[in-house]
């Protein structure tokens, strides 16, 4: 009798022990969490795209995740690591920013927590911009964005063929003399307005002139006084006299590009990323379709053929946990990288390794074949300048484009602040196949 | 006495009677009776009061300071807008008013910021780092503000400037108004926890309860055996014994008065966050009017126009009469005056809570041991 209570009470502390002890092992948080701040919210859809991806790393590794998305990326940033506490991994869109971030020591280096990419896995672009133009590793590119393209209705005009500058130029004349306006233009982006000329002026300066001085340029080496830098702001001019500026400072670049869906169409051409897409179906309808009613076509060749501006989200690690480590090896896996493209598009892998079938449309494919086999790739220079100068170069499109007259006086300026930002400037080379 | 407490305090040889027996158990039931409604009373009153302190002193003016900031701000916005409308930014720039309010904003931010450095609760402490956000956003703001100033010579710069800024402050993906919202939502879901925290559960109330209830009853008990005993009519010690009793419950009872005027205080606080987050202030409804007006005026000069975003926030801040909202101003005023009178209500019977040891100890030292010790003294050596 005694012995048989004494086996009943043994059972049951066994019991109790297994129960514990599965429970620990199926408890969610038991691997830790991981911290992560971005700039992808919910307003635009592509907080919910990101988080698949946070979901796929916590069912394989069984670390939590912490996820916030903010328009205010800098100063949310800024303010969370004066105040030492900031996210394990932040996502920036902008390499001059987490460059400041560099300088500060605020970044761990991540050589030992994922390998060199191989060139068989990118073009060599994208190793430059993931060490920041150090020896070491500090970002992995979570998804890219390819610049230098311009967007059209197929619908309204077949593929413009544009081969240069002064073709381009002509294409929007003929379509003005038709009583159309050519350009769909926006500068409005509440709080770093006047970015969508930027990307003018930095492509029309590549294509002119050539990665050469694109290079020297977004680097700092040239000054915004130089005869090749203005005449990329005075051809520029060109194109906004025609779409109208007044108009330009006025609209959201969101909302840009929504007249070439109408009927008449408001306008065009619209030069933009290629996230634009997202924005295409978020604010107009989402039943357009990449191909039938929206495709693009290269920014007119010049002197750099076959060359790409691109953009980047680049995450970095803030917090060396094995939680962040973890996540940093994740995003830089190819099954990772996937399932943005996958889920939804509007996301763009840089990895090689990434199979072409995961985006889901023949606009996607073709954005993502140039960003892996493009001759060449640049990363965009407001991307990449000292944050203050390139505040500075987003306010002087917005006051070239209220006055074109004080051009020479806005160059004036902006060279003042090169030179007095020049120890902050970071050199990432375009990058060649 | 001396010798009585004394004497309570290391009891004797145990009593060789029933009676003695019994009246050993009762005093020892009476003492340790005594010591659970004493500690348990005073335990009800610390808590009450001590969350009346903290939401008094710390989480309350937190909140009334991010309220202020926010009010203040929005106030800013709106005599900058008032200044490029009426022409005066050509001279004045956005304006003494509001440079005052954006310094007012600054202020109360800070202040704040302090509180959330001293206190502990986690109403302050949660705050912090939305907080250090906001005071970020506020620099961005008035960056943008100034920007619009210096291009006072270019209307349209100086307009898309004003929008801009006004922008980040009300609309977009994440507002600055929207990053206050989130913080007072915040700071009111502690509030909230902490003032729930100190009300009384049915669990709570039979913690207190109960052990009163019991000393009653032992007192009734006692004075019934006594009087069958020793045919005495009443114990006068023990009859002050329950007199003292009854002021202890009814000094804890001010607690729980107070407790309920706590949660009064916070429904005024919650009531006076709804509406700053809700419903927009004259000055706000005025300001952006203004702005609709000036970017409507910039609209029909340009060739093209502006684009939806634009056209849509000009339609909606027309000034007709029967489209201005609902003004929270005066409301949030008297409800701010409710908050203080009921704070200051809750915390006004703190000072009773010296009553609670005075009573107890006067229970437990005088008044039980001269009521029963002579009775036991009695039967101590002595058979029934």
């Amino acid at each position: 009798m005694i012995h048989t209570r004494h086996r009943a009470i043994s059972l049951f502390i066994v019991a109790i022990l297994a129960n514990t002890i599965l429970a620990a092992c199926s408890t969610p948080d038991s691997a830790g969490s991981v911290s992560v701040l971005a700039s992808w919210t919910d307003a635009d859809g592509e907080q919910q795209s990101f988080e698949k991806v946070l979901k796929q790393f916590r069912q394989d590794t069984g670390v939590q995740f912490i996820y916030q998305g903010t328009r205010s990326m800098n100063d949310d940033l800024s303010s969370r690591v004066q105040n030492g506490t900031p996210p394990d991994i932040a996502i920036l869109p902008s390499l001059g920013d987490l460059h400041q971030y560099l300088n500060q020591n605020k970044l761990h280096s991540l050589n030992d927590v994922i390998e060199e990419p191989d060139r068989d896995e990118y073009i060599k672009q994208w190793p430059e911009v993931q060490r920041l133009g150090t020896d070491s590793l500090y970002g992995v590119v979570v998804k890219a964005s390819l610049k230098s393209i311009i967007w059209y209705d197929p619908r309204q005009r077949p593929e413009p063929e544009v081969q240069t500058w002064d073709q381009l130029v002509a294409l929007g004349e003929t379509i003005a003399k038709t009583g159309g306006r050519p350009w769909c233009l926006g500068m409005g982006s509440t709080p770093v307005s006047g970015w969508p000329g930027a990307d003018w002026i930095e492509d029309i300066l590549l294509h002119q002139f050539g990665t050469g001085v694109y290079q020297q340029w977004a680097s700092g080496n040239l000054p915004w006084t130089s005869p090749q830098v203005k005449k990329a702001w005075q051809e520029w001019g060109t194109i906004t006299t025609a779409a109208g500026s007044r108009s330009a400072l006025l609209t959201d670049w969101t909302d840009a590009g929504g007249p070439m869906f109408t009927n008449p169409p408001g306008c065009y051409l619209d030069h933009q990323p290629s996230f634009i897409m997202t924005i295409y179906r978020n604010n107009r309808n989402e039943n357009l379709k990449p191909g039938t009613d929206f495709d693009f076509f290269p920014f007119p060749a010049g002197a750099a053929d076959g060359n790409f501006k691109v953009s980047a989200d680049v995450a970095a690690m803030f917090n060396n946990t094995p939680q962040a480590r973890k996540l940093i090896k994740y995003l830089a896996t190819a099954k990772a990288q996937a399932i943005w493209p996958h889920s939804g598009g509007g996301a763009f892998s840089v990895n090689k390794k990434v199979n072409q079938d995961v985006y889901p449309d023949g606009v996607s494919k073709k954005i993502s074949s140039d960003l892996i086999n493009a001759k060449t790739l640049c990363y965009g220079a407001a991307d990449s300048m000292p944050p203050t100068m390139s505040e500075a170069f987003r306010r002087a499109v917005l006051a070239y484009l209220s006055d074109p007259n004080q051009l020479d006086q806005l160059l004036d300026e902006l060279d003042t602040i090169r030179k007095q930002t020049r120890t902050e400037w970071l050199a990432i080379p375009c990058g060649h196949q | 006495m001396a010798n009585l407490v004394t004497s309570a305090a290391t009891p004797p040889t145990t009593p060789k009677t029933t009676t003695g027996k019994t009246l050993w158990i009762l005093c020892v039931l009476l003492l340790i009776a005594t010591v659970v409604v004493g500690s348990t009373s005073w335990l009800v009153f610390q808590k009450v009061y001590g969350t009346v302190d903290t939401v008094r002193d710390t989480t309350a003016p937190a909140i009334l300071d991010v309220i202020a900031a926010r009010d203040a701000l929005v106030q800013a916005d709106s005599a900058a807008i008032d200044s490029f409308q009426s022409g005066e930014v050509t001279l004045s720039g956005p304006g003494l008013e509001y440079q005052n309010q954006l310094t007012s904003a600054s202020q109360h931010l800070v202040q704040a910021a302090e509180r959330s450095a001293a206190g502990n609760s986690s109403a302050t402490s949660s705050g912090s780092q939305p907080i250090q956000l906001l005071e970020a956003l506020l620099e961005s703001y008035s960056s943008l503000i100034g920007q619009a100033d210096a291009h006072t010579g270019t209307p349209l710069l100086g307009t898309t400037d004003l929008w801009s800024a006004s922008h980040l402050l009300h609309a977009g993906d994440s507002p600055i108004l929207t990053e206050f919202n989130n913080l007072m939502d915040d700071q009111t879901s502690a509030l909230n926890d902490q003032v729930a925290a100190s009300s009384m559960t049915t669990e709570s109330l039979l913690q207190w309860v109960v052990p009163i209830v019991l000393i009653f009853a032992l007192l009734v008990v006692t004075q019934v055996f006594l009087r069958r005993r020793f045919r005495r009519a009443i114990n006068p010690w023990l009859l002050l014994a329950t007199a003292a009793l009854i002021g202890l419950s009814i000094v804890t009872s001010l607690a729980i008065a107070s407790q309920h005027q706590l949660e009064n205080s916070r429904d005024t606080l919650n009531e006076v966050v709804r509406l700053s987050r809700d419903q927009p202030s004259s000055a706000d409804v005025r300001g952006q009017q203004e702005l609709g007006e000036l970017m409507e005026k910039e609209c029909a000069g340009a060739n093209g126009g502006c684009g939806p975003t634009v056209n849509k926030f000009v339609a909606e801040h027309k000034s007709t009469d029967n489209t201005t909202p609902e003004i929270s101003d005066g409301r949030i005023t008297t409800l701010n005056k409710g908050f203080d009178n009921s704070i200051m209500n809750a915390g006004e019977n703190v000072n009773w809570k010296y009553f609670i040891p005075i009573l107890t100890g006067l229970i437990f030292f005088v008044f039980i041991p001269f009521g029963l010790w002579p009775r036991i003294e009695e039967y101590r050596y002595r058979p029934r």
